[in-house]
């Protein structure tokens, strides 16, 4: 075997789940048009993870009996310290009792027009999230996502777990975009609840009032107050009765009125950049071309040309020559060091646009190497920075921090 | 209090195994493959859910938390047994293909899956697991990340390198055997 068959056996899975980019697919492509091991292999692997990834195995009958009567010498121990252990706890069940008690009754008058509601009692703690005056959210303890503010009007939630009742006051020019597994949810101004079952394959919609547009794998729909409906994955949506979530409809985070809160005093904004010159904007396109093409030490050679020019013109693209050249030690020629070097310069140096870029891209050097020194150093700039770059180091510390330890 | 009472009765052991277990059955052998037997992995995951039942603070649904205990549980079996699962019968054992076009896919079908877990059963427990339950479960690396409480950079790059191995296996497969041409030539 070759060294391109090699290189291309190595991104080949990738190949077949669409993961990979135009440029890598096109260059993969033309390799199998000129190669028939790899062309067999490339038919082998898909076909492979087509067949596996519908394979359904069935359990019969019988044959979980057996399971199940080969686990009764577990049963009866299972039930004494079960029974052992409510008896020390009666105290905060009873209380918990109670609420849940309270909590039934709510979502018996709430659905009782419904015909067969499945009400699923859900002890997890509530958390109310605010993420803008105008989003408000009640969600389940075990709740996972992110939320991204891309403009002062604009709203982005990422759901992967858990479920959250959403209260959204819509009119001046204000969006909501809530993404799941299947679905993308558009809001005008409603109250609504979305839930990712454990299995994260899909996302259940419910309308408490106003309308919701949810743009599934296969379709659109536009739904209205009352109806609720399941997006997979794969396939068509299906009406679903899931009501989890209806207590939360009335929780006292939603129901109080919305407070507008005073317009925020304007921070200074650094004068806008002078368009570089024609010759200038030609030798950073070529350098991003080299960049994207893997020739990271060409593109680095003109990064520095420009650095380093004595053009006066050039004066206020130094940074960000300087900034890529930076980019490109650290994150493509293996030089954390060096880069650090020109970040923490950069940081320091009198550009307020490069000087956020280049906090955030001093954290991103830690990523690879120590996740939670990474997310710790995204932390310290969720406060700090502009906007955008506060709500991408929020999505980053997302991500990097461990969350969910295994029982 | 009947309502209460009945809301918090918990479920039976039998009951819980009952419920869960065609389930959880499903996903172990999604994890080990067609020919692997998983009744004392199936075992062991249920002698682990009714060991810590009790302490189940309901913080997740039991579903949730049934399915966490089968990965650790399907993680440490594939640990101790690493290179002996995944058997592969040999294609000399496979009957003789049939005309039937539908048979004939059948027949395809059942080899590849075979090949692959084949192949499967050679890598490490954390490549394996990481790229079965992504490339084969269909779960995010977020979502892998969170139910094995990896990092998710390690998480990426064990699928990675999982795949890439996968990959030279059947390669080399290959150079031995003659089915990958074959199962190329057929549409």
């Amino acid at each position: 075997m070759n060294q391109a068959c090699q290189e291309q056996g190595q991104i080949m899975v990738a190949y077949i789940k669409q993961e990979l980019n135009p440029l890598e697919s096109a260059r993969l492509e033309s390799h199998l048009l000129n190669c028939a091991r790899c062309a067999a292999l490339e038919q082998q692997l898909s076909r492979s993870f087509r067949v596996a990834n519908k394979w359904a195995p069935q359990v019969d009958d019988a044959h979980l009996d057996r399971l199940v009567s080969r686990l009764h010498p577990y049963y009866e121990s299972s039930s004494r310290s079960s029974s052992r252990s409510s008896s020390r706890r009666r105290g905060p069940m009873i209380g918990m009792a109670l609420a849940m008690a309270a909590m039934l009754a709510i979502v018996a008058v709430r659905y009782s027009q419904d015909s067969a509601p499945v009400v699923e009692p859900v002890i997890a703690e509530i958390q109310h999230v605010n993420p803008t005056q105008y989003v408000r959210m009640v969600t389940s303890g075990n709740w996972a996502g992110s939320v991204q503010k891309p403009s002062p009007e604009k709203v982005l939630i990422e759901m992967t777990r858990g479920f959250a009742v959403v209260d959204f006051t819509g009119g001046h020019g204000r969006t909501l975009e809530i993404r799941g597994p299947g679905a993308v949810i558009e809001v005008v101004g409603t109250r609504f609840y979305v839930e990712i079952p454990p299995e994260g394959q899909s996302t259940i919609v419910g309308v408490a009032h106003g309308k919701v547009r949810v743009r599934g794998t296969k379709d659109t729909d536009l739904l209205e107050a009352g109806a609720s409906r399941e997006y997979p994955l794969e396939g068509s949506a299906r009406a679903s009765n899931a009501g989890t979530a209806g207590a939360y409809f009335t929780d006292e985070f939603l129901t109080e009125p919305v407070v507008v809160a005073p317009a925020p005093v304007a921070t200074p904004v650094a004068a806008p950049r002078a368009e570089p010159p024609p010759s200038l904007r030609k030798l950073f396109a070529r350098a991003e071309a080299l960049a994207r093409r893997g020739k990271s030490r060409e593109a680095l050679a003109i990064y520095r040309g420009i650095a380093e020019s004595s053009n006066e013109a050039e004066a206020p693209f130094r940074a960000i020559a300087r900034y890529e050249m930076a980019r490109l030690l650290g994150f493509s020629l293996r030089q954390p060091k060096a880069a650090e070097r020109i970040f923490t310069e950069l940081v320091s140096a009198g550009d307020p646009e490069v000087a956020v870029e280049a906090r955030f891209a001093r954290c991103e050097l830690d990523l690879g190497v120590d996740p939670c020194a990474s997310a710790a150093c995204l932390q310290s700039l969720v406060s700090a920075g502009p906007a955008a770059v506060t709500s991408e180091a929020v999505s980053y510390t997302h991500l990097t921090l461990p969350t969910n330890r295994e029982v | 209090m009947a309502l209460i009472e009945l809301l918090f009765r918990p479920p039976s052991p039998e009951e819980v195994v009952r419920t869960h277990g065609p389930a959880v059955m499903r996903q172990l052998r999604r994890m080990f493959g067609p020919h692997a037997d998983v009744d004392d992995v199936f075992q062991a995951v249920f002698v682990e859910v009714l060991r810590s039942l009790p302490r189940f603070r309901a913080e997740s649904k039991l579903k949730t938390w049934i399915h966490r205990i089968t990965l650790n549980v399907a993680y440490q079996e594939m640990r101790m047994n690493y290179r002996s699962r995944g058997t592969f019968a040999p294609l000399d054992d496979v009957s003789e293909p049939s005309t039937d076009v539908d048979l004939e896919a059948d027949l395809l079908d059942k080899q590849s899956l075979e090949i692959l877990y084949a192949g499967l059963g050679q890598l490490n427990e954390k490549k394996r697991i990481a790229v079965i339950l992504h490339d084969i479960e269909g779960m995010t690396l977020r979502e892998i990340s969170e139910r094995l409480g990896r990092p998710l950079p390690t998480v990426a790059s064990q699928v990675k390198a999982g795949r890439a191995e996968l990959a030279m296996w059947m390669t080399a497969r290959h150079r031995s055997s003659s089915d990958i041409r074959a199962l190329g030539s057929t549409p």
